[in-house]
């Protein structure tokens, strides 16, 4: 049952992160890959407030096992992906675009750090 | 297409777009559970997030193989919901930076700085690498097939 909701989670995911790529590619163009960075600072960020809110995978009082399957391995994971970011930096790197691709690993890497904590101890603060 | 007396059922493209959203949604959730599956299976060792690492690897690899095989030239181009199915579907969904970032996080709040410095430099690092294998064995994979016709 848990696998279901991860795969439910998990398609809503994928569609919105296909949607903002189509999104960010129209409003801002193919030359920087805004739409996957969109989506995995977004992603870290709900992971953040996800765990903050206190839904997590361990069995308590209440139970939040599914929900924590639906957003966190489900929707999060389905939103934010590695694997097209990896193939936009060889990209980057083949076309000799150093200074976008050092600029796509670092705003990467550092906003999704900063929505991740952000997200944790803005919901941490909200439902204590 | 179906046709009702001269006026097309469907309004063109949209049913087109929906097929399309269906084949990302089905992509995502197979490569979504089978990251689940092997997070649950893999455990953490010495402190170091290997599920995640290794999904992302291995995503890495097989996103630079699909695109070495479907980029080169016009005849090798798939069919739209080829690449939506495989690429923004199971790659994208196997695939994750949100745990990834949240592994970082919770390595630096426990002390361990560097150890968190060396899983995100190594994630990006060898998931460019990976991309790079990926793409030169599919490359290597069509040279050998023009040779042998």
């Amino acid at each position: 049952m848990t696998y279901l909701f991860v795969a439910l989670g998990c398609a809503l995911g994928g569609i919105c992160r296909y949607w903002s790529a189509m999104l960010m590619e129209r409003w801002l163009g193919d030359a920087f890959p805004w739409g996957t960075l969109l989506v995995n600072i977004v992603g870290s960020f709900l992971l953040g407030a996800t765990l903050g809110a206190g839904i997590s995978f361990a069995e308590g009082v209440l139970n939040f096992q599914r929900l924590h399957a639906f957003l966190v391995f489900g929707f999060c994971g389905g939103l934010t992906t590695f694997s097209t970011f990896s193939l936009q930096n060889l990209s980057l790197l083949s076309r000799h675009a150093i200074l976008p691709l050092a600029l796509n690993i670092c705003l990467s890497v550092g906003l999704c750090l900063i929505a991740g904590a952000g997200g944790y101890s803005l919901m941490e603060r909200w439902t204590a | 297409m179906p046709d009702c007396g001269g006026r097309r059922l469907f309004p063109d493209g949209k049913v087109d777009r929906l097929i399309q959203l269906l084949w990302i949604a089905l992509g995502s959730a197979l490569g979504g559970t089978l990251r689940f599956v092997l997070d649950q299976l893999v455990p953490v060792m010495g402190g170091f997030p290997v599920a995640t690492f290794a999904v992302n690897l291995s995503g890495s690899l097989l996103i630079g193989y699909l695109a070495g095989l479907w980029t080169r030239g016009k005849a090798a181009a798939p069919h739209p919901y080829k690449w939506h199915f495989w690429i923004t579907g199971i790659c994208g969904g196997y695939t994750t930076f949100s745990a990834f970032s949240w592994q970082v996080l919770e390595l630096i709040n426990l002390g361990e700085a560097q150890v968190a410095a060396v899983y995100a430099a190594g994630s990006i690092i060898s998931g460019l690498c990976a991309v790079a294998i990926g793409l030169s064995l599919a490359r290597m994979g069509i040279k050998e097939k023009s040779h042998e016709s």
